[in-house]
């Protein structure tokens, strides 16, 4: 098991610079999900590890001895690409055993790793087959095959799972998850699905743009996004948003909605987060009621659809509502669930358990 | 058993094929003119003694052919045209794929040796060969000036029986490079770059990629490109009739223009018609053979 240390790692393409000074350490065993909407970089950031890009500036630690010039092969990882990058002109085994001969093993050694590859992947049967006569889900297995035979320390994976159906992605998801465990694989997953980094990795570094907007466990980002585009990129669907000024009573929308988040602030204009299930039927407090614009029951929950400031925000109530569109409906959201953001999308902290009475209520 | 169509059915099945025939008539035309009626003519006028204006005068059989089996001029012909292609074929391809693997790399600057590499494409085998005519004149030309300059005496290119053949190959081989180069550069660029990512990664030589990377991914233009060159070399003639006219004493007397002389210089159009038939009947078995013996190690995606 081997750890990666970044330090303000950075990458330009001539004049545009496409990773800014990222610095992270990736633990030894732990599976490190980067996500980021296409373009952010991220695949940049695991071809710089990999060593198929240069870096521009900054370090690589791969196990503390810095890894800046070192070649791809000298970085003991193995790569799965996302479109697999097997040769087709090669049989399933000869895919699978491809460059072993550089580890100094024999003939014999190679088909007894190969073998013991092929059976952790279920691929015993296909191993004289060429990829083209495997289906998309059986030539996924032959990259992860290939990655494992090397018995490097380090995987690396660019995206492995988008050219599969929705099904089969999910299954993958877990083997490659249970994989990794079993091996002890210090893991880099590269996804654009914020659903598989939230359900496959142990920690999430999500990118914009060339920056780091928050690293941090799965639930971390969830609950706590640092700011509104982790808010808005993280979970389905996304948090709700609204502008909101201070006012005596409390925080309020353009539209008049009145907001008592658990947040203290200088600043007089903020913006108020809200997950879509944490806005409830209200029982006896009554955060706002809204307008129902939509109603989409999907058996185990309800979506409500409404506009809160001119923004539209979904409400997810567990169970089947029978709800009209047009109907008034009284909402209720905990005020420690409530998010608040700066003007500049950054999150404030909570500091005191309640700052504000609810008086009045919305009508 | 035969069902009779009901008569609606039948018309529209004619008329389907009238229109079809309407839509090919074009190529239809073109190949039957400059095709298929020469095609037929020639293996026609093989079995015939001609005069000099190519009417048919006499049914011979085989004759032609059995004269040319026996003919010492017909078989030195042959020889030409034998080492001809196998000095220009192989080493057209070699150097057209180092090149391309060259030019392949991620370089700055690369652009202008891929136009430069590809150049000879634009020239007019005539152009070139005027080109090569200088280069390989006795007094003048620079082979012999750098010869004289280290010190060894000039060669008489052109005009030496032993240099002629070798000296047209080559000329022939720079003509050909650039169209060569182009298309083999063009298969290169579709191999996908990820291959050699994975090999890097798993820490595979150069030499072992281009084994078992590049060679078998860019194999169906290898073969391509084989055929092509095949078909080429053995239908040459412009670079023969500017740089040496079959000469010195026959040695580059391809077959194209040995059947060229014998027509229209010799006036014998039979004998030279029945070379032709021989000289299609040659390419077709080797293509055939090629397709035959090559295209199974040949991967297409």
């Amino acid at each position: 098991m081997k750890s990666i240390q970044l330090q303000q790692l950075a990458k330009s393409f001539g004049e545009t610079e496409v990773i800014r000074g990222i610095d992270v350490t990736i633990e030894a065993g732990e599976f490190f999900a980067l996500v980021g909407p296409s373009g952010c970089g991220k695949s940049t950031m695991l071809r710089m590890i990999a060593g198929l890009e240069s870096i521009t500036s900054g370090t690589l630690r791969i196990d503390g001895v810095a890894a800046n010039g070192m070649k791809p092969s000298e970085r003991h990882l193995s790569m799965v690409f996302q479109n697999y990058a097997l040769y087709p002109h090669m049989t399933v085994e000869k895919n699978i055993t491809f460059g072993l001969h550089t580890k100094g093993l024999t003939k014999l050694e190679q088909r007894e790793r190969c073998l013991q590859a092929a059976e952790t992947l279920g691929l015993t049967d296909y191993l004289k087959r060429k990829p083209r006569e495997l289906s998309g889900g059986q030539r996924q297995r032959v990259a992860l095959a290939r990655a494992i035979v090397t018995e490097a320390p380090i995987c690396l994976m660019d995206e492995p799972l988008s050219n599969l159906d929705a099904k089969l992605r999910a299954k993958m998801r877990s083997e490659i998850r249970q994989l990794q465990r079993k091996l002890g694989l210090t893991m880099i997953y590269v996804t654009h699905d914020q659903v598989e980094a939230m359900t496959m990795a142990d920690r999430i570094m999500l990118l914009n743009e060339g920056e780091v907007q928050q690293v941090g466990k799965p639930l971390d980002l969830y609950n706590k996004p640092a700011n509104t585009f982790v808010a808005s990129f993280i979970g389905s669907p996304p948090m709700n948003l609204v502008n909101v000024t201070r006012q005596e009573k409390g925080w309020m929308a353009s539209d008049g909605r009145l907001f008592h988040p658990n947040a203290l602030t200088e600043t007089s204009q903020a913006t108020l987060g809200v997950r879509p299930e944490q806005i409830k039927p209200a029982d006896e407090d009554v955060t706002f009621y809204a307008e129902l614009k939509n109603i989409e029951v999907l058996g185990t929950e309800t979506i409500l659809a409404f506009d809160v400031g001119g923004n539209e925000w979904l409400a997810k109530w567990p169970g089947q509502w029978p709800l009209t569109v047009g109907e008034k409906v009284a909402c209720y959201v905990d005020p420690k669930q409530m998010s608040l953001f700066d003007t500049n999308g950054q999150r404030i902290e909570p500091r005191q358990p309640k700052l504000f009475e609810a008086l009045e209520v919305f009508q | 058993m035969t069902v009779a169509l009901p008569r609606e059915k039948v018309r529209t099945r004619l008329s389907d094929a009238a229109s079809g025939l309407l839509y090919l008539s074009p190529s239809i035309v073109l190949f039957g003119v400059f095709l298929v009626y020469p095609l037929l003519r020639t293996i026609y006028l093989s079995f015939f003694r001609t005069d000099t204006q190519g009417t048919p005068l006499e049914f011979v059989g085989v004759g032609h052919y059995s004269t040319l089996f026996t003919s010492a001029a017909f078989w030195q012909s042959i020889q030409a045209t034998v080492g001809f292609v196998l000095l220009t074929v192989p080493l057209t391809i070699l150097i057209a794929l180092g090149l391309a693997l060259l030019a392949n790399e991620k370089l700055k600057g690369m652009g202008i040796f891929r136009t430069a590499f590809s150049a000879t494409m634009g020239m007019s085998v005539a152009a070139s060969s005027v080109i090569w005519m200088f280069m390989y004149n006795p007094s003048i030309g620079i082979f012999n000036r750098f010869l004289e300059a280290v010190g060894a005496s000039g060669v008489q290119w052109l005009l030496d029986p032993q240099y002629a053949l070798l000296s047209v190959s080559l000329a022939t081989v720079w003509m050909n490079i650039g169209f060569t180069f182009l298309i083999l550069l063009g298969g290169l660029q579709n191999i996908d770059r990820t291959l050699y990512e994975s090999a890097d990664i798993a820490g595979t030589s150069y030499w072992t990629q281009l084994r078992a990377i590049t060679i078998p991914m860019l194999s169906p233009t290898l073969f391509f490109v084989g055929i092509i060159s095949l078909i080429n070399a053995f239908q040459t003639f412009g670079q023969i009739d500017l740089l040496t006219k079959g000469g010195p004493t026959n040695a580059t007397n391809v077959i194209v223009y040995a059947i060229y002389k014998d027509a229209f210089i010799n006036y014998n159009v039979g004998s030279a018609s029945a070379q032709a038939v021989l000289l299609f009947i040659a390419v077709l078995l080797l293509t055939w053979l090629q397709f035959k013996l090559v295209e199974r190690k040949v991967h297409y995606q």
